[in-house]
């Protein structure tokens, strides 16, 4: 097994077209991508001059007696009735939606003015604001009513949008859209964890989404640079498959295969071969990639030796992946006896593959489907362990990730054992 | 003892249909010990396919070979370890040097250490290469890279060689030295030799039985001398002229005593009875054509003539 390693490296590496293709490519992308792109990540956006009136309405003490009123006519002991009451004190949705509206973020694209309802009308009807939101006199009551007794449809929040700009009332509109669904899924992951805990103000819930940054917690937004060194390096990673299938053709064409054979070696320790000499060899290609990224592009500059250790592990995983990937293109090239499928593989299948797993824009903003599909290439499974790891998400958070990676894997061997076992035989 | 009954190697009823296009069918040729043996056919004749079964790499459609009378098509393995391949394409890494080539190919037919690095020197001797061992395959010549595809199918001492025209595109020179050192494996070495070639003069030097292939059977088969009797009763009259007389080589088409006229790019030839006094007749239809006869020749039959005679056709048609 070493021996074919060790044959399939060094040729590899002598091919320096092949070779630059695989390093340096990625890279060169990666600084054209990483400052083309800046503007999508780390608030690059530019203000829209966007002034939004709010009229809050709320009252929020008589919202908590009225609830508190009602939470205490329960038939239910009383220790769930604190652990309510202590919920609604934390949750305090008219807080959230105050902290939303004041993010920092937020106040790049827009600016906010409380109004009472009649300035409010009379400076949208003259253009003065794009859009007014109103707070209902009794939205922390309708809220907390809905969010943990589960009664009634909660509170509206009424968006009335300017008609000079509706492209920037859209935005408001969708921004606040979007706090009302984050505010209810993190109300249905408090009420899943017992009520435990619920989002507070200061938790970051309303960081999602908003700005442009990337920002799952507490950790500093991932750079473009960052970005792009990961997203690069896993699709020219899946290039190294396609090179590995591309010399087992002319290893089979120019009958080096058969002298294989002729040796007495049973063909499936050749197929086991690709796949290790292609794991070795993107292995090798994602260490190389990111000390260039590290020291080069100063991409993870500031992370621990943690970091670098986890990195370690998820690019073995990622680089067996690409490995069986490598022996599945072996197999349906050695059984086609053509050059055509590692051709086709990266002259087009890497792009789609690539465009669908995120490396050249994230694509959470893509359609749903484009979205699963994506989850389930390997680069995209990888960028997106690799993204949630970066930002400090531990390993219960990325081993769901990792263990659909390895599932992957298994998949493409049996494939490719199916595939290789159904060649003509020699 | 008979021909063949001491044979190591053994084609039945050999066939190998791809859909329904039969490439090789019904072949049954042996091998002596220490025979050296040649195929002889043009381009397509079915002599690849038949040693790619021969070698165990193409199962056939139909029929056996055995190996010291084991059944390669039942087990591949009881030939495998004691034949020594040289395919008509370089089986190599272009990207390594000749001694990576062997070392890569040596130990993946077990050889280790010492051994190994014993037999590679060997085997560099025999081929030439020694000193320029350690250059990338790529950048050697046609010829060297032939000879490093031999060295590798010798380096693990194979009984028998099978030689896939293992002298294609190749300089004269390097074509001489391959066919010194096959020579040599065969008469020195013992090593038993299948060479299959459409260069009549190879087989003729090298072999000591041969094997005409064509359309994918064995058309005629034995000695050259043997091959070469069943020309006996006829000769053939090579005329060479300055150029082409369409008129001339219809008269001597119209001559009843000549039995086979082929026109070539020099000149004409003629196949006819021995001895059959034709000389007198020809020179006067040349004369009658205006033809300008450079040179006449009445030539001994070749292995060449014998293909002609068999098929039609000349081998590199």
């Amino acid at each position: 097994m070493l021996t074919f390693l060790k044959k399939d490296v060094v040729v590899l590496l002598r091919d320096r077209t092949e070779l630059l293709v695989l390093l340096l490519m990625p890279i060169i992308l990666t600084v054209i991508l990483g400052f083309a792109l800046n503007g999508m990540f780390a608030g690059g956006f530019t203000s829209f001059d966007m002034k939004v009136a709010v009229v809050d309405q709320n009252d929020r003490s008589a919202g908590m007696e009225q609830f508190t009123e009602e939470v205490s006519q329960l038939s239910m002991p009383d220790a769930g009735k604190n652990q309510l009451m202590k919920a609604a004190e934390s949750a305090d949705p008219s807080a959230m939606l105050t902290n939303l509206l004041e993010d920092e973020e937020l106040g790049q694209v827009m600016e906010v003015e409380k109004m009472n309802e009649t300035k409010a009308e009379q400076a949208l009807g003259e253009g003065e604001v794009t859009a007014l939101l109103k707070i209902p006199e009794d939205f922390t009551y309708l809220s907390l009513k809905s969010m943990l007794l589960e009664q009634g449809k909660g509170a509206d929040l009424e968006v009335v949008e300017g008609k000079d700009s509706a492209l920037m009332a859209g935005i408001f509109h969708d921004t606040i859209d979007r706090f009302v669904h984050t505010f209810n899924f993190e109300a249905a992951v408090a009420k899943t964890a017992d009520g435990k805990e619920m989002p507070g103000p200061a938790s970051g819930g309303t960081g999602e989404g908003l700005g442009g940054t990337i920002t799952v917690t507490e950790q500093e937004p991932i750079t473009s640079i960052e970005y792009y060194s990961i997203g690069m390096a896993v699709m020219f990673a899946m290039y190294v498959a396609s090179t590995i299938a591309s010399k087992a053709y002319v290893e089979n064409y120019q009958n080096v295969f058969a002298r294989i054979l002729l040796s007495g070696k049973h063909p499936l320790l050749y197929l086991s071969g690709k796949a290790i000499s292609t794991s070795v060899l993107v292995f090798m290609q994602l260490v190389l990639l990111f000390s260039m990224g590290r020291f080069v592009l100063h991409a993870f500059a500031d992370n621990s030796w943690r970091f670098w250790l986890g990195m370690l592990v998820i690019s073995a995983v990622f680089s067996l992946c690409i490995g069986a990937l490598g022996a599945l293109l072996t197999a349906i090239t050695v059984k086609a006896e053509s050059n055509v499928v590692p051709g086709i593989f990266s002259g087009g299948i890497v792009s789609v593959l690539a465009m669908l797993g995120g490396s050249f824009f994230p694509v959470s903003g893509m359609p749903e489907l484009f979205t699963n599909l994506g989850n389930w290439t390997p680069n995209g499974i990888m960028l997106n362990t690799t993204l949630q790891w970066a930002q400090g998400l531990g390993p219960s958070f990325i081993t769901p990730l990792i263990v659909r990676l390895l599932l992957l894997t298994v998949l493409l061997i049996g494939l490719s054992l199916l595939i290789f076992s159904k060649r003509r035989a020699a | 003892m008979l021909k063949g009954e001491s044979a190591v190697l053994e084609t039945t009823n050999l066939k190998k249909a791809f859909k329904k296009n039969v490439a090789v069918s019904d072949v049954n040729l042996y091998l002596d010990k220490g025979e050296s043996v040649g195929l002889l056919g043009p381009n397509g004749a079915g002599k690849s396919t038949a040693i790619s079964m021969i070698s165990s790499l193409v199962k056939p459609s139909a029929g056996d070979v055995t190996w010291h009378g084991k059944s390669v098509v039942k087990d591949p393995n009881v030939i495998r370890m004691h034949l020594g391949v040289v395919p008509q394409d370089i089986a190599l890494y272009k990207e390594l040097t000749a001694v990576e080539n062997l070392r890569f190919f040596g130990r993946i037919y077990g050889l280790r250490g010492k051994e190994l690095e014993s037999r590679m020197a060997n085997v560099l001797e025999i081929v030439g290469l020694t000193e320029r061992k350690n250059e990338l395959v790529k950048h050697y010549s046609g010829g060297m890279q032939r000879r490093v595809n031999i060295a590798v199918a010798l380096l693990h001492e194979p009984e028998i060689i099978i030689m896939d025209e293992p002298t294609v595109g190749i300089d004269p020179q390097s074509r001489n030295y391959i066919l010194e050192m096959v020579q040599k494996l065969n008469e020195e070495q013992g090593m038993t030799v299948l060479y299959t070639s459409h260069y009549m003069e190879e087989v003729e030097r090298l072999c000591d039985r041969i094997y005409i292939m064509d359309h994918g059977k064995v058309i005629a088969s034995g000695t050259k001398q043997e091959l070469t009797g069943i020309l006996s009763s006829e000769e053939t009259i090579w005329l060479e002229l300055d150029r082409s007389y369409p008129g001339l080589v219809a008269e001597l088409n119209d001559m009843e005593e000549i039995l086979r006229v082929i026109e070539t790019d020099k000149g004409i030839k003629l196949i006819t009875p021995k001895n059959s006094r034709l000389l007198g007749s020809i020179f006067q239809a040349a004369e009658r054509q205006q033809a300008q006869i450079i040179s006449l020749n009445v030539q001994v039959p070749t292995l060449e003539d014998v293909f002609l005679h068999l098929t039609g056709r000349k081998l590199r048609d």
